[in-house]
């Protein structure tokens, strides 16, 4: 097989049903406008009591490669690490959350970002699947089985886009995405560039990594060769339900939240905020997809407003390129 | 100039000075963003008239500008076309055939764009009118050229072009605007082998102002299979009234039309439809383009609902749908279908 342009990397801990979805929407069989020589997905997987059947997962397609490894810790870091050593591709998707599957296009928005630059930044707004985040399950009667039933009846594998149907929008960015982003989920960069910003930062030990995506995201974000920011506004990364560390409803997780937030201000040596870099829309945006668009657009609003009148700079992040003119004004 | 630009934008001028030099000033490097002159030129040909453009005034905006005056018996830009398209030297081009609509700037940095990331890629920027309406109705609401010089002073558009979105309209032929199928592209780009390819720019348009040789253009560019169609939601080409044969309220608008339809049909060869290719968004957008992206939406919307209820594709220029919502044997259908009408000579 000729080398793969990107390689997608999927990390996976106790989540077999949710996994295999997000899987199949990697295939190249659900994935359009791409062959299976354009990429690759690595599976890495933290061995648990509920393992993917690697047979299951190889057989969607000669592009998946699945990688079963011993975890003594409880963080995704190591497993990320793993996986980056195994890889060739130019380019690299971010997946640390195996619970989250993708839109049918997210892999040939890539490509074309990448081939805008080879060290563009490619990000895929989050959903979760549900009326709302996944830390109120309990308050909404939300679990695994309705989730189940209602991915079964939206014929998802025939039309991804149908997963927007049943969403609601992502807690990186409840206020759309035209606010800046808290970090994605489905994340692509320049392989080298993530090996430069030191991959991922093993001090991230916590459960479910803590706030270590926040953390790639920021560092890649303001790293000085990512000129090109995308967004792709018409596809999507959906988190299914599967009890991860902060995304089910548990008494302590404020207290957990503040705690992460706290190491990650700690690593980041300073005071941690979303990156406020201006996008550039990449993609066509499919009718169910369109309510999120108009979501973001008017939610954006009141905050385009403040800044106009406050003065200041709406895309601060954006002066490291030397990149905002103020076209807001 | 040394290098051969990759890009090469052709602008048509027939008697309207003041409006093309901001047109031109709007493609200069000084006013686009993110691109060098040594990205692209421009060639403006202008058919003469009793008021010419300035020619040192157009080679003081760039070294990549060149300017050729001409004599044209004719009063069609066609000819003026082809003989600017003989002086271009980009493998991509740019066409804006009324050279009274000025652009935003990151137009070029990002039409460039969509060529790096899909080879056959064709771009559009939505148009749109300066003032409150379309200027087809210009006595009506009572726009004027000096109402619009005064506005655009005062906006002070050099300092940002995007604040031209603060003073226009959606132009009628694409009012419900960019998610849907478009009539025309104002300010479109495209490679010159497709160019070629759909036969260049017919003579037989040889009404005024070219009749709609626009819409020709588009339709048939678009229709190529391995094209993709780009949008550029946050960049807009913005026509400036000049009393033009179409954007201008004149009495014999509607028989003007009339025939300007019956010739594109004669020459496309059957009923002529807005192409309806789904559009891929490219570029960022900012605060005062987003008023038009929610209209776009809103309309989009509307018009989603209405196919879907009666189960009807919703590109239907696009050589394979997949992305209809309609049940998946309707699709397969719809598909089987789709693949007899591409084989079809």
């Amino acid at each position: 097989m000729s080398q793969p342009q990107i390689s997608v990397l999927l990390i996976v801990y106790k989540m077999r049903r949710q996994a295999m979805n997000t899987i199949c929407s990697l295939s190249a069989n659900y994935q359009r406008n791409v062959s299976v020589t354009d990429y690759e997905v690595l599976v890495v997987e933290n061995e648990s009591s509920e393992m993917l059947e690697e047979s299951e997962v190889c057989a969607l397609g000669d592009n998946i490669r699945y990688f079963r490894r011993t975890e003594p810790g409880v963080s995704p870091a190591p497993a990320i690490n793993f996986g980056l050593a195994q890889i060739n591709a130019p380019m690299l998707c971010l997946m640390i959350d195996g619970a989250r599957m993708v839109t049918p296009r997210v892999i040939e928005y890539a490509l074309q970002a990448q081939r805008a630059s080879s060290t563009a930044l490619a990000a895929v707004p989050g959903y979760n699947l549900g009326p709302t985040e996944h830390h109120f399950n309990l308050q909404q009667g939300y679990d695994a089985d309705f989730e189940q039933s209602m991915l079964a009846q939206t014929n998802w594998q025939d039309y991804g886009y149908n997963l927007f149907n049943i969403a609601s929008m992502g807690g990186a960015h409840l206020r759309g995405f035209f606010h800046p982003l808290m970090e994605s989920n489905c994340l692509f960069c320049n392989t080298d560039v993530f090996r430069e910003i030191g991959g991922a930062d093993e001090r991230f030990s916590e459960s479910g990594g803590g706030s270590l995506n926040q953390h790639i995201y920021r560092a890649l974000g303001i790293h000085p060769s990512g000129r090109y920011f995308f967004l792709m506004p018409g596809e999507g990364s959906f988190h299914q339900f599967h009890g991860g560390v902060s995304t089910v409803e548990r008494e302590d997780r404020a207290e957990l939240i503040r705690g992460f937030k706290a190491h990650l201000e700690e690593i980041w040596e300073g005071e941690y905020c979303a990156l406020r870099r201006e996008p550039i829309m990449l993609g066509a945006v499919t009718r169910p997809a369109q309510r999120f668009l108009q979501f973001s657009s008017r939610e954006s609003r009141s905050r385009f407003d403040r800044f106009v009148r406050q003065g200041g700079s709406i895309w601060r992040e954006d002066e490291l390129f030397e990149l905002n003119r103020h076209y807001d004004r | 100039m040394p290098v051969t630009p990759r890009l090469s934008i052709l602008v048509i001028v027939y008697d309207m000075p003041r409006q093309a030099m901001n047109t031109l000033y709007s493609l200069s490097a000084e006013y686009q963003d993110g691109v060098d002159v040594s990205d692209y030129e421009v060639v403006v040909v202008e058919n003469r008239s009793g008021r010419c453009l300035d020619p040192d005034a157009v080679a003081d905006l760039g070294p990549n500008f060149r300017y050729l005056c001409r004599d044209e018996i004719g009063v069609s830009p066609v000819p003026a076309i082809q003989e600017g398209l003989g002086r271009c030297h980009g493998e991509i081009l740019g066409l804006i055939i009324d050279g009274a609509r000025m652009l935003t700037p990151r137009a070029l940095q990002f039409a460039l764009l969509a060529f790096a990331m899909q080879r056959q890629a064709l771009v559009t920027i939505p148009g749109y009118h300066l003032g409150d309406g379309d200027h087809k109705d210009h006595l009506s609401l009572g726009h004027s050229e000096a109402l619009e010089t005064q506005h655009l002073e005062e906006l002070e558009w050099q300092r940002n072009g995007y604040r031209l979105f603060q003073y226009a309209c959606w132009s009628s032929g694409n009012k419900n605007g960019y998610l849907q199928p478009m009539l025309e592209s104002p300010a479109l780009f495209c490679r010159r082998s497709d160019l070629d390819a759909i036969g260049g720019v017919p003579e037989g348009f040889d009404q005024p102002g070219g009749g709609s040789v626009n819409l020709y253009i588009y339709r048939m560019l678009a229709l190529r299979e391995s094209t993709r169609l780009f949008v550029l939601p946050g960049e807009g080409s913005f026509h400036q009234f000049h009393g033009g044969v179409t954007t201008s309220e004149i009495g014999e608008r509607e028989r003007v039309l009339k025939a300007f339809d019956e010739r594109l049909e004669s020459i496309y060869g059957g009923t002529f439809y807005a192409t309806a290719r789904e559009p891929q968004l490219l570029g960022p957008i900012g605060h005062f383009a987003q008023t038009f992206l929610d209209h776009s939406l809103e309309r989009g919307q509307k018009r989603f609902a209405r196919l879907a209820h009666q189960q009807k594709i919703f590109w239907n220029d696009e050589v394979f749908e997949y992305w209809t919502e309609n049940e998946p044997s309707k699709q397969a259908e719809l598909r089987s279908a789709k693949v007899r009408r591409w084989e079809e000579p």
